[in-house]
């Protein structure tokens, strides 16, 4: 799976992103909402985005991800509560990478099994 | 007063206490999933590469189990314990939000603050609406305006708009830095004013921007939905 990595913390876009290539996955990194917007159109399954980004809510890629990729999974990362995403799923920061694999694998395969 | 007793310098107080406390535990637990997730890597390889070292002394994954174990208990000490619902939207008379944000500003001698409304209401929660409007005229102040001019009307589509107009120096080359927290281009200022109407803004379904002015000056902008429905 390709995996679009959002976040402004260089140790975790570095520790989650190693755990995601030890798995086999390639991971696509962006730092900012305005650097993520120069890889909205890369091919990528999963969409991994921080809440809180210098430039502005994580939430503001959501539906742009959505227009250019509509079959990826949106994982919002967050230890806030948020309300009315728009995400596929809300995960908290300390979530491990595997898990959020899993959890968005199950996603595509529900969406799978009710196409 | 709201609802639930508190005024707005009690609300003021408190949520530079949830501004300050919030981007503390952001920041750690940032920290913490990073430890986490370096110290699982690290396990994967040393079992991987070094099994007979792992064996040979079973504090190495006891160790490893622990660091994560004591990340997650560390994640778990800082969790909001007193979080703040976001209050049901109501409809808003903007004037009055403005009328109670300027009587609670604290203003230099020599400093003017106007106000002009049209009847317009708003979606949103009164208290937190006012003091929103009070972080931009507080930072407006700030920035060494000697007029402001607070305006309510309604936006263009389905909005309603507060705007704090001042004749202070303007934008600056940190304009882009403005709502980040704990910046402050004044010397002994905590820098969480706009950070504030930020969150407020956003708690009541609503937002905010800072503009320049052709002359000089900010015109800070708190948009609104204008119905609850």
């Amino acid at each position: 799976m390709n995996v679009l990595l959002v976040d402004d913390d260089a140790a975790v876009r570095l520790t989650f992103g190693a755990l995601l290539e030890d798995d086999g996955h390639v991971v696509i990194e962006a730092a900012s909402v305005g650097a993520a917007r120069d890889h909205l159109r890369d091919d990528y399954q999963l969409a991994v985005v921080d809440l809180h980004l210098p430039d502005g809510d994580g939430t503001r890629l959501i539906p742009e991800i959505r227009a250019v990729r509509p079959d990826a999974v949106i994982v919002l990362m967050t230890g806030d509560d948020v309300a009315a995403s728009g995400a596929d799923l809300v995960v908290a920061k300390h979530c491990p990478p595997s898990e959020v694999v899993a959890r968005a694998e199950a996603v595509l395969a529900a969406r799978r099994a009710g196409a | 007063m709201a609802a639930d007793g508190f005024d707005l310098p009690t609300l003021h107080r408190m949520m530079i206490v949830w501004e300050a406390t919030s981007v503390l535990r952001h920041d750690l637990r940032n920290k913490l999933a990073s430890v986490r997730n370096a110290a699982f890597f690290l396990q994967r390889r040393v079992e991987t590469e070094a099994p007979a070292l792992v064996a040979a002394d079973a504090r190495i994954g006891t160790f490893f189990g622990m660091i994560r174990s004591e990340a997650d208990a560390a994640v778990a000490l800082i969790a909001d314990r007193v979080p703040r619902p976001v209050p049901e939207p109501r409809e808003v008379d903007l004037t009055n939000v403005v009328a109670e944000a300027i009587g609670h500003l604290r203003r230099p001698d020599g400093v003017e603050v106007s106000a002009a409304s049209e009847r317009v209401n708003g979606a949103g929660d009164h208290l937190e609406l006012s003091l929103a409007t009070l972080c931009l005229l507080e930072n407006a102040v700030e920035a060494g305006a000697r007029s402001i001019h607070v305006v309510c009307r309604s936006s263009e589509g389905d909005g309603a708009l507060i705007e704090v107009i001042d004749d202070g120096p303007g934008l600056g080359d940190a304009a882009d830095r403005a709502f980040e927290h704990f910046f402050s281009t004044k010397p002994g200022h905590l820098g969480l004013g706009l950070p504030m109407a930020k969150r407020l803004a956003d708690r009541s379904g609503g937002s905010v921007a800072l503009h320049a002015v052709a002359d000089g000056g900010v015109r800070a902008v708190i948009t609104l939905p204008r119905s609850t429905a």
